[in-house]
């Protein structure tokens, strides 16, 4: 399965990223986990340092018909790239990211396809990827979400956060993602409230301030396995299987 | 004068940005209010209702259109061998006239960008060249001119603030959104920006504050405390000035306001708070 994880900036969708890494590696699946953020989190989340440049030189290659220029390296495959230049989180996970903007030269364009091209072809038995995308809708908007088996789309429960989620679902419905709609940070009522502005939810994660204090200490690595968001993916993870095992049935 | 206010997403940007909007406004400056987000809703923060926000038209997605309706129809020559351009290059002054909106306290309102159907073509490329266009050649000499981003360090390179501007970078008492303002400096940095300012949002006791000015030494902090109004604001899709007017937050951002100190001076009219 390949989980896209999309919506407004801060409604959780990096926790819900590491938290259904965790979820799916816990299961005896492999893991990898995939930051398409030009800002560190998911790293920061999963409990390793953020690193800037994301990959080595060996690993791309300037290419005229990759986006700005630069593509993965040729003649190296999806599952090779994650073997040599993925980190090993643990026994289970890998990460992979595309790099943090950290001047005013943006020099994460020139390992942004390679990155796609890794979460677009890799595609490994025991293996679920799970990838974070930047806040918003500009790079749903582009495409980076396609590839997904599900993209679930984060949402609190405030007009703004709304607004994000309708126009990224737009985008979604656009490439036929399958979509589903995760209510984030969840008190009583905003489920309700969501459905009525959107339709159908797939999952509610309650806010937990478990969540909230190992994100103030700074990884989730922390979280205790009783964590109420936890049990929440837990449920989610159960959900997203089996909508996606229907959607491959249906494909067949 | 001009501002930039950047940040993870979530951090509290847009509410920060809509506050000192209308602080500033209130105290007779002129304030022009730009939405860079291509998920536009400072409208909401600014207190126009999350309705008439849903509904404004942004510069980006209406230059798409009049080009579009203009290929159409190419035939339409003038008399003596010219066509007339119905989008020929308007100055910013003339785009937030034309499309500007008046929000709470006279703030103008304008969108760079929204992202809403996806066959309007590269619409978020738009929507950041649009937030250069309009930010590097606005005259904000006798005006205040503020500008809400999108999340992350990407747009803000986009905006390209300068020497005589004032960079807000907004996080959070988080590693995470710690870690992205650490790199909006070092942007902020390259790009000579002559005053870059901390606002460490949701700062919930002295530990937090602690913890946002040890990580991000050599660089003044504002501190805005951890606030239910905000949060009951955003929810109810209002304005906190329209809810409840008053509270920690919304005093310590008319704080920030009104510090002279920081805010470079508009040459003629400008009162400031």
């Amino acid at each position: 399965m390949k989980l896209a994880i999309t919506g407004k900036g801060g409604a959780g969708k990096t926790a819900l990223a590491a938290l259904c890494t965790r979820v799916l590696a816990e299961r005896g699946r492999s893991v990898l986990a995939v930051d398409l953020d030009r800002s560190p989190g998911l790293a920061v989340s999963l409990g390793i340092d953020p690193v800037d440049i994301a990959l080595p030189d060996e690993a791309i290659e300037e290419r005229a018909d990759a986006l700005y220029g630069w593509g993965l390296a040729s003649g190296v495959t999806a599952a090779e790239a994650v073997a040599r230049f993925g980190t090993r989180v643990s026994e289970a996970v890998t990460f992979v990211g595309q790099g943090n903007i950290n001047s005013a030269r943006n020099h994460t364009k020139e390992y942004v396809s390679a990155v796609r091209a890794i979460v677009e072809e890799f595609d490994e038995p025991g293996w679920d990827v799970v990838v974070d995308l930047e806040a918003g809708p500009s790079t749903p908007f582009q495409g980076y979400a396609a590839f997904a088996s599900l993209a679930l789309v984060c949402i609190e429960a405030t007009p703004a956060s709304v607004f994000a989620a309708r126009r990224i679902i737009s985008t979604l419905d656009y490439t036929g993602t399958p979509t589903g709609i995760v209510v984030t940070k969840g008190r009583q009522g905003d489920a309700e409230w969501v459905a009525a502005e959107l339709g159908p939810v797939l999952a509610t994660i309650p806010f937990d301030v478990e969540v909230r204090t190992a994100e103030q200490q700074g990884s989730l690595t922390t979280l205790g396995d009783g964590s109420d968001a936890l049990h929440a993916v837990r449920l989610l993870c159960n959900v997203a299987e089996t909508t996606v095992r229907g959607d491959e049935m249906m494909a067949r | 004068m001009k501002i930039v206010v950047t940040g993870k997403g979530g951090v509290g940007k847009t509410t920060i940005a809509a506050i000192l909007a209308r602080t500033f406004a209130r105290a007779e400056n002129e304030v022009v209010a730009i939405d860079a987000d291509p998920n536009p809703n400072l409208g909401i923060a600014l207190g126009l209702g999350v309705d008439e926000t849903a509904q404004l038209d942004a510069i980006a997605n209406r230059l798409m259109r009049e080009k579009a309706a203009h290929s159409e129809h190419e035939h339409s020559h003038n008399g003596d061998g010219t066509h007339s351009h119905p989008h020929r290059h308007k100055t910013p002054d003339e785009i937030v006239e034309e499309m500007g909106v008046t929000a709470p306290d006279g703030v103008r309102l304008v969108l760079t960008g929204s992202i809403e159907r996806p066959a309007d073509g590269c619409m978020c490329c738009g929507s950041h060249a649009t937030t250069r266009h309009i930010f590097a050649e606005i005259d904000a000499r006798d005006r205040i001119v503020i500008a809400d981003l999108e999340a992350g360090n990407n747009d803000l390179i986009w905006a390209y603030p300068k020497a005589g501007d004032v960079v807000l970078v907004v996080t959070e008492p988080y590693r995470k959104s710690i870690e992205v303002a650490r790199r909006a400096l070092n942007v902020c940095r390259d790009l000579e920006v002559g005053r870059v300012l901390i606002v460490a949002n949701r700062v919930a006791d002295a530990t937090d504050g602690d913890l946002v000015r040890r990580s991000l030494p050599d660089v003044q902090v504002v501190e805005i405390p951890d606030d239910p109004v905000l949060q009951q604001a955003d929810r109810a899709g209002k304005s906190p000035l329209d809810t409840e007017g008053d509270s920690g937050a919304i005093r310590a951002i008319r704080e920030l306001a009104s510090r002279r100190s920081i805010w470079s001076q508009p040459s003629t009219s400008g009162r400031l708070v």
